[in-house]
């Protein structure tokens, strides 16, 4: 399918006044945009998934005449380049621009969380000095906020929080993509489709036009007829849905969702409890059920007997998120080493990956946690560096073939072809 | 505490709703007034009442409130088209919401079933956000 088919694209908002939701965000946004001047703060726009975030940037740009630069963080490599496009437009005399009836530049510097994705450590300082000595209004843009590495970013920022849109909106807009799709819909079925995308309305939007694809007369069956989306949650998304489960049993969900390795889980709940749950009765309560799940966990070691894998996977779950005896709003979770760990990659990598860990744990007597956060990036490293020390490690390691492969990414099996 | 409103929500308790205006407390002592201020809330001389001016400790404020009020609280919404506040309680699609009770504006029940709402919730939002 081409973009142009893509209903997401088609009714892409063109103007700010399109855009539902978040009106609260909308509104500092345009107001800090109408009155910025050199020397005001740059703007912070984060919040979940397809809620309108970059959209409105590019409305707003378009709604009042900016020229709009947009930059995706993650995807530009060096703090140098980042200078080199933004700092060239940020420093331009807006003279020229205002001769061709725009208002001049607005920079858009999109998904900044992904910047620390990348090798190199200058990029966040190098958005930093851009925001200092910008001459024209820049807009960030991210989706978790959390990671202490944007801290100073923050504090130079106005920041804008933008929320899940709330039903009654995302069924109204709903309706009126039917009627200028032409389909009829029952309204369980808007219903239905709205509590799966879970306020996200690019997932709302395309899961109406697949549906769309095959009838015109939308019932609850053709919604419910949708795969389940693939959620690709994250690990903080997880942590919420055990710390904040309404019933506890809910929180049993996130298991299925999330792509971690159990134990690796188990120690985010840990370190994240202390943040989450205030009350010292709560959470004294809920790290008796994470160490009965270590209990178990250790059970499952040494008698390999994975029957207890369900007990264990209960208690830092459901037992976790029934310690909790006040309410709580979620805080930003935190989870070394990277903000994301996505369902991305494949089954077979993940228990390849996993495979690798347990030889490591085996050999080195660490953990699988140790050895998932600190080998095996280390080993990832000389794999790719160092083929000698590579086949040394490995045949120590026992690791096959496609181990190795994994881990050199390929450089070892290209090496032996030469 | 005139101005809240108390509902039942399920069977299980009763919630305070704070409303855009704030809401009236029994005097706090000098502490509790401190930590009411650090969390985001800014008391009216005028009105003797206090009230949200800041989203970001949320979950501080509700427990402050909680504990001086003895009773669970929720932060009302503000209906775009009508203007009225209402508790997330009684919306219909409090169980699918997943923003639900951040104070925030949203539609009541009321206005949900209004012909063109689509074109409305733009107009009123138009205004509101300043276009
Ligand atoms: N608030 C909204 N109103 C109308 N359409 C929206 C809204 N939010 C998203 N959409 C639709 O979803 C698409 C994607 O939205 P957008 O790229 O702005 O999301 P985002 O918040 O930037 O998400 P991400 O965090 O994944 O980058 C838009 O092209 C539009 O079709
Ligand atoms: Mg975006
Ligand atoms: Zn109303």
């Amino acid at each position: 399918m081409s973009t142009s088919l893509m209903w997401t694209e088609k009714y892409r908002p063109q103007t700010v006044g399109e855009i539902i939701g978040n009106d609260e965000a909308k509104k500092s946004f345009i107001s800090w945009l109408k009155t910025w001047k050199p020397g005001v703060k740059a703007a912070l726009l984060y919040g979940p998934p397809g809620v309108g975030k970059t959209t409105l940037v590019q409305a707003a740009a378009k709604t009042f005449s900016y020229d709009l630069i947009e930059m995706n963080a993650s995807d530009t490599r060096t703090a140098e380049k980042i200078m080199r496009v933004a700092g060239h437009a940020a420093s331009e005399d807006s003279l020229l621009t205002h001769f061709s009836g725009s208002r001049g530049t607005l920079i858009l510097l999109d998904e900044v969380d992904g910047i620390y994705g990348r090798e190199d450590q200058g990029g966040i300082g190098a958005i930093l000095r851009l925001i200092r000595e910008s001459k024209v209004p820049i807009v960030l843009v991210a989706n978790d906020i959390s990671d202490v590495r944007l801290r100073d970013l923050k504090n130079e920022c106005l920041l804008i929080p933008f929320h899940h849109v709330r039903p009654p909106l995302l069924l109204a807009l709903l309706k009126e993509l039917c009627r200028r799709e032409g389909l009829e819909a029952e309204d369980e079925a808007l219903k239905i489709l709205v509590n799966r995308c879970e306020g996200d309305v690019r997932s709302a939007i395309n899961d109406l036009q697949s549906i769309a694809e095959r009838t015109k007369h939308i019932k609850v069956e053709d919604v419910e007829r949708l795969l389940p989306r693939d959620k690709q949650i994250t690990v903080q998304e997880a942590l919420k849905k055990i710390f904040l489960a309404d019933p506890p049993s809910e929180a049993r969900k996130a298991l299925a969702e999330v792509n971690i390795d159990f134990e690796l889980l188990h120690q985010a709940i840990h370190d994240n409890l202390p943040y989450q749950y205030k009350d010292p009765e709560d959470l004294a309560s809920a790290y008796d059920a994470l160490s009965r799940a270590d209990l178990y966990f250790g059970r499952i070691k040494r008698t390999k007997d994975w029957g207890f894998l369900s007990y264990a996977l209960e208690q830092m779950t459901v037992g976790v998120a029934a310690s909790r005896k006040k309410s709580y709003y979620p805080v930003g979770y935190r989870f070394p080493p990277s903000k994301l760990i996505l369902l991305s990659k494949s089954k077979a990598e993940r228990e390849l990956k996993d495979k690798i860990c347990s030889l490591i744990a085996e050999k080195c007597h660490v953990s699988r946690r140790r050895a998932t956060m600190d080998f095996l990036p280390f080993l990832k490293a000389i794999f790719s560096s160092n083929l000698e020390e590579a086949k040394k490690i490995a045949s120590w390691l026992n690791l096959t073939d496609e181990m190795v492969d994994y881990l050199s990414s390929g450089k070892v099996s290209k090496a032996k072809k030469r | 505490m005139e101005r809240c409103q108390k509902l039942k929500r399920g069977d299980r308790r009763l919630v305070v709703v704070i409303t855009k205006k704030g809401i009236k407390l029994p005097y706090v002592g000098k502490e509790k007034f401190a930590e009411l201020m650090r969390v985001g809330l800014r008391y009216d001389k005028q009105t003797r009442m206090f009230r949200i001016e800041k989203t970001e400790y949320l979950e501080q404020i509700k427990n402050v409130l909680t504990e001086i009020l003895k009773e669970p609280i929720t932060f009302a919404q503000t209906c775009i088209i009508c203007g009225r506040e209402f508790p997330c309680t009684e919306c219909p699609y409090e169980k699918i919401c997943r923003s639900k009770d951040f104070p925030s504006y949203c539609i009541c029940k009321n206005c949900l079933g209004k012909p063109e709402l689509y074109r409305l919730y733009l107009e009123k939002s138009g205004k509101l956000v300043g276009l």
